[in-house]
């Protein structure tokens, strides 16, 4: 048998049928028009009810798409993280400084010789930020579970545990990532700007925790870095609606989105699931706080990649990180250091 | 819901033709029916046929000419599709299983995208410019930015690769 021409049209046709509606249209042109708005410093009722508008159009037209579900809410992970946009740009502003409490839990893989295991840490930590990764950690001693118990050999291949989930009260702990000194304030609250304002400084190390420290990035890596910056900013930055707003647009925008769909927190709260270069993020609709983020590594390859540098690590490594999840238990603005929200 | 209308190549004859609702109509219209020939896969395709349209909508007065608006689409809308499919090949790879592209689904479409399941993407896109834009040879050559020869030869290979499917047993 022969595919003629005419096969292929009359059994592809079903895709010459796909026709936007007038709604997806109008939705299309509220959302060019906000990233077309110039950008205004001082947050306006107006700027965030035209979004509101717009989201709400967008969400009207997503749940018509094919394979949509109608009244659902948005399908896809640009609606859903406009939706949380509008959502943030209506938030109160910020007082002196973010409170949030969060359970962090890390699960690693180990191995000795051809025994495997899996252990997992846990500690819930209070953190207060003010206009910079700046601020306070406090945190009692966490937990250390193995799945099932270890035998010596493998509890001496995982290492120091107690001392990844000792008790801490000192400087707010961000680490030496890239965001390591960002001032809030110089964070703009136009998407666009706000994005390239992460690349350039991701590129530049020039919030690294050491200065002038110029990182050479892989392929890919600072693309990743800016989505990751965007969550970490918006779970634990004292941001301004505007900023927050900004930054679920800026997610929006980015590549390789994907909608996870309702989704439960560690803790049994209800949200909606977004994935994010491999971040798989929670996000409370009615707030657009962050839930929760958490992240399921593969496991390494038995295979050992290449390595330039003079010291090559044993391979495979004893202990690998599986997962890494952090659920924001509770967040809100408060004045002081210490203070916990009401 | 979807509405049906066989449209065909929008008609610009005249200059300043261009009005935002009528770009954003086409674009949507041109990039959504080239994302899902390129991806199969819903989702990704109603996310790529969004940034295309946007993107149509915010430089289409950029554009010399108006009657060039269909081809600027095309290419734009084919090159934002493969740019995904390369994007989600990467990311089934990075996480090795349990990632796979969802099922085309049970529908008339479901049927249309099952056909072009696991073709390679510029094959698809191939198939997709001239079966459902109904487009020469040339003009896809453009939008695919290779020669006339290779889509003709993706073409054909395209054609080979849907024939053994069709004779397949069920």
């Amino acid at each position: 048998m022969k595919t003629t021409d005419h096969d292929l049209l009359e059994r592809l046709a079903p895709l010459r049928e796909l026709e936007p509606t007038d709604e997806e249209i109008a939705a299309l042109l509220a959302q060019a028009d906000e990233l077309r708005a110039p950008r205004r410093a001082p947050r306006r009722p107006a700027r965030a009810v035209a979004l509101v508008a717009a989201t709400a159009a967008v969400i009207g037209a997503l749940a018509a798409l094919p394979g949509g579900k109608d009244g659902a809410g948005p399908q896809d992970a640009h609606g859903i993280l406009q939706a949380a946009a509008a959502v943030a740009a209506e938030q109160p502003a910020p007082t002196p400084y973010r409170y949030t409490r969060m359970l962090s839990r890390f699960v690693d893989g180990v191995r000795a010789g051809d025994e495997r295991g899996r252990v997992t840490y846990e500690q819930t930590s209070e953190n207060w930020t003010s206009d910079g990764f700046r601020g306070r950690t406090v945190a009692p001693r966490g937990t250390i579970t193995w799945a099932s118990p270890p035998s010596a050999a493998l509890a001496a291949a995982g290492g120091d545990a107690a001392a990844l989930v000792k008790a801490y009260d000192g400087d707010y702990r961000y680490g030496d990532g890239p965001l390591a000194r960002v001032p809030f304030d110089a964070l703009p609250e136009d998407p666009t700007a706000l994005a390239a304002l992460l690349e350039a400084a991701i590129r530049d190390g020039r919030w690294m925790l050491h200065r002038g420290e110029r990182p050479r990035w892989a392929p890919g890596v600072v693309d990743e870095l800016i989505t990751r910056s965007a969550v970490t900013l918006l779970s634990m930055g004292n941001l301004t609606s505007g900023q927050r707003a900004a930054l679920f647009q800026l997610l929006a925008s980015r590549p390789g989105a994907r909608p996870l769909g309702e989704a439960t927190d560690a803790i049994g709260r209800r949200g909606v699931g977004v994935e994010l270069a491999g971040l798989q993020v929670i996000i409370d609709p009615k707030t657009s706080d962050i839930l929760q983020s958490r992240e399921v590594l593969a496991p390494p390859p038995e295979k050992a990649p290449h390595f330039d540098g003079p010291h090559r690590p044993p391979w495979p490594p004893p202990v690998w990180l599986a997962e890494r999840t952090e659920v924001f238990l509770s967040t809100g603005s408060v004045a002081a250091l210490g203070d916990r929200p009401q | 819901m979807t509405t049906i209308d066989h449209a065909g190549p929008l008609a610009v004859s005249e200059p300043g033709a261009l009005t935002a609702d009528r770009v954003a109509r086409r674009a949507l219209q041109v990039a959504r029916r080239t994302a899902l020939g390129v991806l199969g896969d819903r989702e990704a395709a109603a996310d790529v046929a969004q940034e295309v349209a946007i993107t149509a909508v915010r430089r289409a007065g950029s554009l010399r000419d108006p009657a060039a608006l269909d081809a600027w689409l095309h290419r734009i809308a084919v090159r934002a599709a493969l740019r995904e499919a390369r994007r989600a090949g990467r990311r089934r790879e990075a996480e090795r299983a349990g990632h796979d592209p969802p099922p085309p689904g049970d529908d008339a479409l479901g049927g249309a995208l099952a056909l072009l399941d696991g073709l390679p993407s510029r094959q698809r896109a191939a198939l997709t410019l001239r079966y459902v834009h109904d487009l020469p040879d040339a003009a896809i050559a453009r939008a695919l930015r290779c020669r006339p020869g290779t889509v003709r030869s993706l073409l054909s290979r395209g054609r080979e690769a849907v024939r053994t499917r069709l004779e397949e047993p069920a």
